[in-house]
């Protein structure tokens, strides 16, 4: 592992102040479950690293008129045990409880999954690799591997809690030196596999506030991965629903993990919307997923497989959200 | 089983506390007083001319203590089997990962980064990956040999044309088994500390700790005795940790700098260098008579021994005939070819060859036991191979539990109610396999184990024996026969680890021959410490040593239970009697093995041959062809398992490992590079990936294994590829024949079922 300096702030006028000395040097650590393993393979080398750990408030979670919010360091693990998460929002509590092992939960936080970088097995190479073979974009370099000839980076994002806070909505608070400012999650991705997040290098994101839940929503969230445990979705879909009378008010539907960004499908949700949900009609929905995903995404990522998987799991979730009460 | 205290307990690892409080030091521990450390420039072209190598900047960078190249050593071609090997690159590199330099330096983040100091001019070669097509007319010349052919194999017993033309079933199919990594805890380690008269020792992991001597010795242009090794504590191997150049490169960086350096492979190289399975592509054909009966076999294998031969070839020999003394197949034609190719060098993992053989041989049988509506069950006892049965290349089966694992594990599994009522997308599938326990093709130059035995003062038994323990409890084994044979508690044994100036000379831990051979060792010598002891004790009894017994740490007169001694007290009396000197037994045995005929084959290879019948059953997600593994029963004929608890960890490390093989593991590899070298993209399964697995001893005593035992390492893995795919074949109806069975290929093969379905009514 290269040599880096290290610090640890009390409070987010030094962590800005250390951003702003170091712009883009430096890199956040907000539970190291990721950035220390990237390190160690030499896929990262910031020569400044900040832990947030002792910036005061970080860890909180809070119930408030807007809903709830949760610090950018609150861990995965606390996610998962929390009673107010899985009555709730029972999506995210999925989401989570699917995430690597419980030791890396209680050390990986809320924020530092929603910063997670993408991956791709071309770009995730050891250097020893680059005196032979042109790098990808992800490595600074001019070609893709996974979908030859093309003219972007197609790493993917497989963040658990992402396609489960954009269905849900959540929005992020963001602060720099200019102040603070909330935002959809979903505008925290740019869908550009080498830089995925807008945060610009001396933003820190600081809380998540999940918004409340009306009557008659429900959350479910879905993955597939080769193995159960520690393992990064090969693909996966968040779906809210909010139901009235066996019709259905609102619709929201988002894949993971098969993009740079989080795919949301506003087709199947217009679809949905105002319909009467009926076993056809999730079945055409789920369909008509990977068609749209495939074609909003153009990611040559999207081969007939991942159409099978999006298919199924947008099925999956969708009737498991119709089932669900609400 | 009571006549044994010891033998057949269930008992804990005699160094379990060691290993899981962390007080054991693996090789990756050791810290030497002056230690540097080591890493290894690698090659990151698949085939290339070595123009130039500059050490010059790295050698100036500060905390790098001496960078070497092919240059600062003999350059004597060496390996295990074939001389294609070298230290370090010479004029050429062959693969991605071929060593090409080697830095110390004082810690191992500076010779990392000294690495990249290194500047190498590569002329890039074309390369070759496929085996078959490194022996097409021009195809680049990996080793300058014909047609890159390594080895070929050959083999015709009766007449395999007129036996098929009898046949009233004649199944073909092609299958493929792709390069699996073994996955060990620990990466290739060592630390190598060399002294002023030249003698450098070896502390590493390796199987064959004497073996291993003879090649690195030429290839460092030493002499035999200068090269000492010693096994620490290490972390797995399953056939891996044999010869690597890793040791080597430690080895004349130690003579440069004249200090001890520890080298430690990342596990990105580990999967880079290793020694991953020989992938094999095997054409198959079997026929049968309606009854089921078997008449002949013909098979064709090509494997691919990557860049260097290291022991592929003998790999592909053994796919090529070793499950001919499974069944009786009479007829044979089999021609096998090694070839290599720009890729890792492959080599020995669980399994050597007849685990690849094992999936396809199962899985055609399957598919001929539907054609002729018989059990497959059935179809395995029909066929099997019995206790006192000579096989049709000579090999003579001792004792065979073959059929009573089939009767078992179907008992225990609900086979038959399971086959007949059959639940949507849900199946059982069973699969069979041989195995030897020591294989006398190996080390060619002798057959045996041996031991030594030293009784302390204090009563304290001490055992050395020369194979190697990588956690399997190969040392539990030694230390209960030892206690067995000399009638003390397991707690008095200890076992010493392996040091090549004072343990026998032993063959190492491979074949599956650890317990057979080294328990046989140990045995001998401890009958011969006791023959001392019982001298000793005669006296002190005044009786006959003939008349004595050995039981619960004392020495008794046969028949006379009062008339005793206790052990303790003989062996502080052999001291003071005999001026300080220990009671030390030595002892060997030599099986009757028999070299196989180099044309025929004839001979036979191990004293002992294990058996077992493994079933899975599982579960298909039709919708993403996501295959569960719900149930899993593994029947093996051990002899008599010397230790339960360590037999029956065997068992279910070694159905996880197949299990991982069949449904997820494969390494990716495009124009030579491997694309997931590391465990996040290599994916093995985890414990929520493994079903229960419910283990069955069956125990017929061998007449040569040690109280009756035979090996169970290589046998615990062999059957589950082919448990798994019939078992999926039995749910589906699908049929899978390249590993790993994938959702993707589940899904495809699902679908062209479909069509074919569709295309029928037509």
């Amino acid at each position: 592992m290269k040599k880096f300096y290290y610090f640890e702030p009390e409070g987010f006028a030094t962590a800005l102040a250390l951003l702003a000395e170091h712009k883009g040097r430096a890199k956040i650590l907000a539970g190291g479950t990721e950035l220390i393993p990237q390190m160690k393979r030499g896929l990262t080398f910031p020569e400044v690293i900040i832990n947030l750990s002792r910036v005061p408030g970080l860890r909180e979670m809070k119930e408030g008129p807007e809903g709830l919010s949760m610090g950018a360091l609150v861990t995965l693990g606390v996610l998962e045990r929390s009673p107010l998460i899985a009555s709730r929002y029972p999506g995210l509590h999925e989401a989570v409880g699917h995430l690597a092992v419980p030791a890396i939960r209680n050390a990986g936080t809320i924020g530092g999954n929603i910063c997670l970088d993408t991956k791709c097995i071309y770009g995730d190479q050891m250097q020893t690799w680059e005196r032979a073979f042109a790098p990808c974009f992800k490595r600074g370099g001019k070609k893709c591997y996974v979908v030859p000839g093309d003219k972007t980076c197609h790493a993917s994002l497989a963040a658990d809690t992402i396609p489960i806070l954009v269905a849900l909505e959540a929005k992020a608070k963001v602060v720099s030196l200019k102040g603070e400012k909330t935002i959809p999650v979903e505008n925290l991705f740019t869908g550009n596999g080498i830089r995925p997040h807008s945060l610009s290098p001396v933003e820190i994101l600081t809380e998540i506030i999940l918004p409340l839940q009306e009557k008659g929503m429900s959350s479910v969230y879905r993955r597939f991965s080769l193995r159960k445990a520690i393992d990064f979705p090969l693909a996966s879909a968040a779906v809210c629903l909010k139901k009235k009378e066996g019709f259905c008010e609102e619709a929201r539907v988002v894949l993971g993990a098969v993009a740079s960004r989080p795919l949301r499908l506003a087709l199947v949700e217009g679809a949905l919307k105002g319909e009467e949900i009926r076993e056809q009609i999730l079945q055409e929905c789920s369909r008509q997923a990977s068609e749209e995903a495939l074609r909003i995404s153009k990611s040559g990522r999207i081969d007939s497989f991942s159409k099978t998987m999006i298919t199924c799991l947008v099925y999956q979730t969708l009737k498991r959200a119709w089932l669900a009460e609400g | 089983m009571d006549k044994y205290l010891v033998v057949g307990h269930p008992v804990p690892q005699v160094d379990a506390r060691e290993r899981v409080s962390g007080a054991a030091e693996f090789v990756s521990d050791i810290r030497l007083p002056g230690m540097l450390h080591g890493r290894i420039l690698r090659s990151p072209h698949p085939h290339a001319r070595l123009l130039r190598i500059d050490t010059s900047r790295a050698r100036r960078f500060p905390g790098v203590k001496a960078v070497v190249t092919a240059e600062d050593t003999p350059k004597i071609p060496f390996g295990p089997r074939t001389d294609d090997w070298m230290i370090m690159a010479v004029d050429k590199v062959r693969f991605v990962g071929d060593e090409v330099a080697g830095v110390a330096a004082v810690d191992e983040d500076t010779a990392e980064e000294a690495l990249s100091l290194i500047e190498v001019e590569y002329e890039p070669l074309l390369a070759v990956f496929d085996p078959l097509e490194a022996m097409q007319p021009g195809a680049p010349l990996i080793h300058n040999k014909e047609k890159n052919i390594v080895s070929e194999f050959d083999l015709v017993k009766g007449d395999v044309d007129q036996a098929f033309k009898e046949s009233d079933v004649v199944y073909t199919n092609r299958y493929y088994t792709n390069q699996v990594y073994q996955a060990y805890l620990e990466p290739m380690a060592c630390v190598v500390q060399p002294d002023l008269s030249g003698k450098l020792t070896f502390y590493m992991a390796t199987q064959i700790p004497s073996m291993t001597r003879i090649p690195y010795a030429k290839a460092l242009g030493l002499p035999l005795e200068k090269v000492r090794v010693v096994v620490p504590y290490y972390g797995g191997a399953f056939g891996a940790k044999m010869e690597t150049n890793l040791h080597l490169v430690a080895a004349v960086l130690a003579q440069k700098t004249g200090k001890p350096v520890r080298m430690v492979n990342p596990r990105e190289e580990d999967f880079m260098a290793g020694n991953p399975r020989v992938p094999m592509a095997i054409n198959l054909t079997i026929g049968a008579k309606k009854d089921g009966t078997l008449t002949g076999k013909e098979v064709k294998v090509v494997g691919a021994a990557g860049a260097r031969a290291v022991y592929s070839m003998v790999i592909v020999a053994t796919a090529c005939y070793r499950i001919d003394s499974l069944y009786h197949f009479k007829n044979l034609r089999t021609k096998g070819v090694t070839a290599y190719t720009n890729t890792v060098p492959t080599s020995a993992y669980r399994g050597f060859g007849n685990a690849q053989m094992a999936f396809a041989v199962e899985s055609s049988l399957d598919m001929i036991a539907e054609t002729l509506s018989i059990d497959p069950a059935e179809l395995r006892i029909k066929n099997g191979i019995q206790t006192g049965e000579t096989s049709i290349h000579g090999w003579k089966i001792g004792s065979s539990g073959l059929s009573e694992c089939v009767r078992r594990a179907t008992e225990a599994s609900g086979w038959k109610e399971k086959r007949r009522q059959k639940q949507f997308a849900r199946g059982i599938g069973l699969a069979c396999c041989n195995h030897v326990s020591g294989n006398r093709a190996f080390a060619r130059e002798f057959d045996g184990g041996a031991g030594i035995v030293r009784i302390g003062r204090e009563g304290k038994v001490l055992v050395y024996h020369g194979e190697s323990d990588m956690g399997q409890g190969q040392n539990t084994v030694f230390a209960q026969i030892v206690a067995e044979e000399l009638g003390v508690s397991l707690e008095q044994i200890e076992v010493a680890r392996v040091d090549t100036d004072v343990s026998p000379f032993g063959l190492g831990s491979f074949a599956t021959r650890g317990t057979v051979f080294g328990g046989n060792g140990v045995k001998a010598a401890a009958a011969d410490a006791k023959r001392q002891v019982f001298e000793l004790a005669a006296e002190m009894l005044e009786a006959n040593p003939a008349d004595l017994e050995a039981r619960e740490g004392k020495i008794y007169v046969s028949g006379s239970p009062d008339k005793n001694i206790p052990f303790l007290k003989v062996a502080e009396n052999s001291l003071y009697k005999r001026g300080g000197a220990p009671i030390i037994g030595t002892g060997f045995w030599v099986p009757d093995t028999v070299l196989p005929d180099p044309v025929t084959k004839y001979g036979n290879i191990s004293p002992a041959y294990p058996f077992a019948c493994q079933i899975a059953e599982v579960e298909v997600d039709t919708e993403t062809g996501q295959v569960r593994v719900i149930n899993y029963t593994a029947a093996h004929d051990v002899g008599r398992a010397i230790n339960p608890q360590t037999t029956e960890g065997q068992i279910q490390g070694g159905v996880a490992q197949g299990v991982g093989w069949t449904l997820m593991e494969n390494m990716v590899i495009e124009q030579g590079r491997i694309l997931n070298p590391n465990f996040r993209d290599y994916v093995i399964p985890g414990p929520l990936d493994l079903p229960p697995i419910k283990s069955i001893l069956v125990e017929p005593v061998d007449p040569k294994g040690p109280f009756g035992a035979k090996g169970i390492g290589e046998p615990a893995l062999n059957p589950a590829p082919a448990a798994v795919a019939n078992a999926i074949y039995n749910a589906i109806g699908v049929r899978i024949t390249e590993l790993p069975i994938t959702p993707e290929k589940v899904l495809q093969a699902l679908r062209r079922k479909n069509e074919d379905e569709k295309i029928l009514l037509l």
